[in-house]
């Protein structure tokens, strides 16, 4: 994983989800993840994912990328809902749970400077947390380009071979933990370099505001839809639930309209 | 180490017998005689792999803590007083990759003012003033990550020189850097110590180069003894010490001692091109 075209499609100044002030967007993904936690029907979920997917084409984001960052916690939910779903409806609803979350944060992550991003979270969260949050989210993206850099030297040096599955199974068990010390070392250096540079625990930015307040309006407004559904959905669930296949009709509309009326390249 | 430079010029960092251990259990004793960065210099500290370099800037930047022996920068323990003295200290790790921390180059320059509490505008002027003495105005938006060897090492200078620090820690400065990079960020350097009066410590491999780029050097013998001290031509004249110390003299200094070997007549050793051509054609007028 490239932290680069991260970086690069956090700064760029296209789009209305870059041009909406961060604050907005950090609502909007609270409210988000609300409806994610509310619901468990698995069409109001499917409406929230295209939602979600069609404000990050209308905003400009690149969405190969933002689908393969969602798809992480996909596989790990995967395999919890393998383990402990009790029927395949169930292990949907888990599996979408996890996309649609991620999906969220990865919209956030994917138009707003990450320094933005953690700025308000540290103002309102312990000190500890903060630095952890901030740290984590360096460090997963480092650790994902390692990690990419560890899968091709184990293949390049014959460490995983198809006719030989437990040896290169145990080589890469041993890269791995390898890659496991090799984070904390990374946590400490990049834990280092910030408070060589005066980081104390609160980044401070200079002011963001919004470049554009209708986007702002759209993205909130967007988000307390998704959860009015949620929590419509959920309190009135014997009622709605023959009518769930509606929900996800808007979000596939929208997400129509604007696969027919944008550029066709992707800022990918 | 000349009378001039020893008295004229305060004592910045001074590192006394310090010892560090390794998590694998092996250790350097940072002993010998005592490291001491002079106000205005510029302090090259040599050694080869493994020797103890980095280990050492860590304990001046506060990064580490000695088990013995003392650390002073502007007289105090970094490592139990860093937020007394770090906006005085200016720092460029040897991976720059992992100091470049912000999205956008003006973004990471701009880090420490901000972190600093400076108002918005004073970042501002900062942040430009520090591109334009790297000579880096036209990156101030890009991508960091996606900058050469040599443009990111510029970057992590701008950001370490933000704060116009009294003190300079570069590890290893000039690697990755192409030859007009690498001579412009030694005139930079030379700049910042003779107008400022910045303080400079770094680390180098660059054994040819450090009679220009240094005032005055240290030597560490492998496990970490503070072997020798003085000005480059006065430690690279010590050409068995150097030897001792798992480090190739510069090439001229090679050349001068073949030749003072082959014919006693021949000339001191000079360190630059041009003093070396000159010591050359004279030795050769007067034969």
């Amino acid at each position: 994983m490239d932290i680069a075209a991260i970086d690069r499609s956090a700064t760029r100044d296209d789009g209305f989800l870059r041009a909406a002030a961060p604050i907005s967007k950090l609502v909007a993904l609270a409210l988000v993840l609300a409806a994610v936690l509310t619901s468990f029907n698995v069409l109001v979920l499917l409406g929230v994912f295209v939602g979600l997917v069609a404000m990050g084409l209308a905003g400009r984001l690149p969405m190969r990328l933002a689908l393969t960052l969602a798809a992480y916690p996909a596989l790990f939910a995967a395999v919890f809902a393998v383990a402990s779903a009790p029927d395949p409806m169930t292990a949907a609803v888990i599996i979408m749970k996890a996309v649609c979350a991620a999906l969220a944060a990865v919209t956030v992550v994917l138009s707003t400077p990450y320094p933005y991003i953690f700025a308000p979270i540290q103002r309102i969260v312990p000190g500890i947390v903060g630095d952890a949050l901030l740290m984590t989210y360096r460090a997963t993206f480092l650790l994902l380009g390692k990690f990419g850099s560890l899968l091709r030297a184990v293949r390049l040096r014959a460490g995983a071979r198809g006719h030989a599955p437990v040896r290169t199974l145990r080589l890469s068990a041993s890269a791995m933990g390898g890659l496991l010390l090799y984070s904390v070392d990374l946590a400490q250096r990049d834990y280092d370099v910030m408070r060589l540079r005066g980081y104390e625990g609160r980044l401070r930015t200079s002011p963001r505001r919004s470049r554009d307040r209708k986007a702002d309006v759209l993205v909130i407004v967007a988000a307390v839809l998704a959860l009015a559904t949620a929590v419509l959905w959920r309190l009135g669930a014997e009622t709605l639930n023959p009518y769930s296949w509606l929900v996800p009709i808007p979000a596939v509309m929208a997400l129509a309209a604007v696969a027919v009326s944008r550029p066709r390249k992707d800022p990918a | 180490m000349t009378e001039t430079v020893k008295h004229a010029h305060d004592d910045v960092v001074r590192v006394s017998c310090i010892r560090h251990s390794y998590e694998d259990g092996t250790s350097v004793h940072l002993c010998g005689l005592d490291f001491v960065a002079r106000r205005g210099l510029r302090t090259a500290l040599l050694g080869p792999n493994g020797s103890g370099k980095t280990t050492m800037l860590f304990h001046v930047l506060g990064l580490l803590r000695s088990r013995e022996g003392s650390v002073r920068v502007f007289g105090v323990d970094p490592a139990t007083e860093w937020a007394s003295i770090r906006q005085r200290v200016g720092v460029v790790l040897q991976n720059v990759d992992e100091q470049l921390i912000s999205p956008t180059v003006a973004d990471d320059v701009a880090f420490s003012p901000r972190q600093y509490g400076l108002p918005a505008e004073e970042v501002d002027r900062r942040v430009t003033a520090a591109l334009e003495l790297l000579g880096i105005t036209e990156l101030a938006d890009r991508v960091p990550h996606n900058l050469s060897g040599g443009e990111k090492r510029k970057v992590a200078l701008a950001g370490a020189l933000v704060m116009e620090p009294e003190l300079l820690v570069l590890d290893e400065p000039f690697e990755g850097l192409d030859p007009a990079a690498r001579q412009g960020l030694v005139e930079l350097i030379e700049r910042l110590a003779r107008e400022r009066g910045t303080s400079v410590v770094m680390t180098t491999h660059d054994i040819d180069a450090v009679h220009e780029l240094a005032d005055y050097a240290y030597v560490l013998k492998p496990g970490g003894e503070i072997a020798l001290e003085g000005t480059p031509a006065e430690v690279f004249a010590r050409a068995e010490d150097i030897a001792r110390s798992n480090i190739r003299p510069p090439i001229l200094a090679e050349l001068f001692a073949q030749l003072q070997k082959l014919d006693p007549g021949a000339p001191e050793a000079e360190f630059s091109v041009h003093e070396a051509a000159e010591a050359l054609i004279a030795w050769k007028a007067s034969r």
